[in-house]
């Protein structure tokens, strides 16, 4: 009985190591997109909840985020709702694909949309989840998108194509605003 | 001597926790840059998200790479990417070989063919060429075919330069692709890769 004391012992600690390694495993993935948002957020030049207007990318002017795609011209909003909620609205090209896409703070997408859907010009509330927030009382359902998280990114991407060259698009991309709008 | 080994026993136990964080780290470590995850599939040599799943819905694991190696990446809905590191016969692409992208026009409103570094990043040349797409690329004469270059050399038509690069990716960007794509993204409907020498 004595001797199987220790063996006990040794067993719940070999035991209690797995699930520390277990544990770190699944931490360090998780983790790991929060990790990736923060280090963008701070390459924004601390620029929270204003949009920032890429120029087209190339070898030479992309190199923070992986796989740029040099067809488009991209902007970004970094966003962070602790104290405000967005409005965020520009104009859509008619002929090119245009989409706004939300990333929630772990990276992932959770809104977009596109050219064919929206027409013309666009206007969004962009809001944390479950805000019961006055200032989205008279607005309709399909103009908020609601954030899972207070952080995250807005992006969009206009396509250079040869109904809109760079500098027609550039246009475009400079004429979104982003309002604040008190919680 | 007793209490020497008390505190050789509570040492060696903190180094084995120590050790459990820094392995389970490791592990979650290696993984991420594995790039392999319960969430792919392959078509050829072609891989892509499965077909059940998607990237707002991905394990942990997916999430996390694709927040690595190409993040704020587009759901299903609107976009299918499509990458690869080797060729037709399933060999690494060479920097230092000539190769041909055979494909045909596919049905989806923008699909763009890019050519990356070992880094994910665009690959510096002297024509300031990324990638083609449907609009610039140029077709055959059934004007429904295309061959493309991907050489370190230039080339008259179609050139896709690899210049000074370790390693060589490439990426299917399909936007909004149509209902009969999505349903046959197949090994005939995708380019094949063949080295020319």
């Amino acid at each position: 009985m004595a001797a199987t004391k220790p063996l006990i012992k040794n067993g719940i600690f070999a035991l209690v190591l797995v699930v520390i390694a277990v544990s770190f495993y699944y931490l360090t993935v998780w983790i790991t997109p929060y990790y990736v948002q923060n280090k963008f957020a701070e390459k924004s030049l601390g620029l929270v909840n204003t949009p920032r207007f890429g120029d087209q990318p190339n070898a030479e002017n992309s190199r923070v985020i992986p796989l740029p795609n040099p067809d488009f011209l991209y902007s970004t909003i970094n966003y962070d709702l602790k104290d405000n909620i967005l409005k965020i609205s520009g104009i859509v090209p008619d002929s090119t694909y245009w989409s706004i896409s939300a990333y929630q703070q772990n990276t992932t997408n959770y809104f977009v949309e596109n050219e064919e859907k929206v027409k013309s010009k666009f206007e969004y509330y962009l809001a944390p989840e479950g805000s019961t927030n006055e200032v989205l009382k008279n607005i309709p359902k399909e103009k908020i998108i609601y954030s899972p998280t207070t952080k995250g990114l807005i992006l969009f991407r206009y396509l250079v194509s040869k109904a809109y060259p760079v500098a027609k698009l550039a246009e475009l991309q400079h004429g979104v605003t982003v309002e604040k709008l008190g919680k | 001597m007793a209490l020497n080994q008390k505190i050789k026993k509570i040492g060696l136990g903190v180094a084995l926790i120590i050790l459990a964080i820094v392995f389970g780290s490791a592990v979650g470590v290696y993984n991420i840059k594995s790039g392999k995850s319960d969430s792919q599939r392959s078509i050829g040599n072609w891989q892509t998200v499965d077909k059940d799943k998607d990237l707002s819905s991905a394990d942990l694991l997916t999430i996390a790479q694709v927040a690595v190696y190409g993040p704020y990446a587009l759901t299903k809905k609107e976009v299918i990417y499509l990458s690869t590191s080797t060729d037709s016969e399933g060999n690494e692409l060479d920097p230092k070989s000539d190769y041909t992208i055979s494909g045909k026009k596919l049905d989806a409103k923008y699909w763009s063919i890019t050519a990356y570094d070992e880094n994910g990043f665009l690959i510096k040349n002297p024509i300031n060429k990324y990638s083609y797409n449907l609009e610039d690329v140029k077709y055959e004469a059934d004007s429904t075919s295309y061959k493309i270059n991907l050489s370190g050399t230039e080339k008259t038509e179609n050139w896709l330069p690899i210049n000074d690069v370790k390693k060589i990716s490439l990426i299917i960007r399909l936007y909004l692709p149509s209902e009969k794509l999505r349903d046959n993204l197949t090994v005939e409907t995708l380019p094949t890769i063949q080295k020319i020498k």
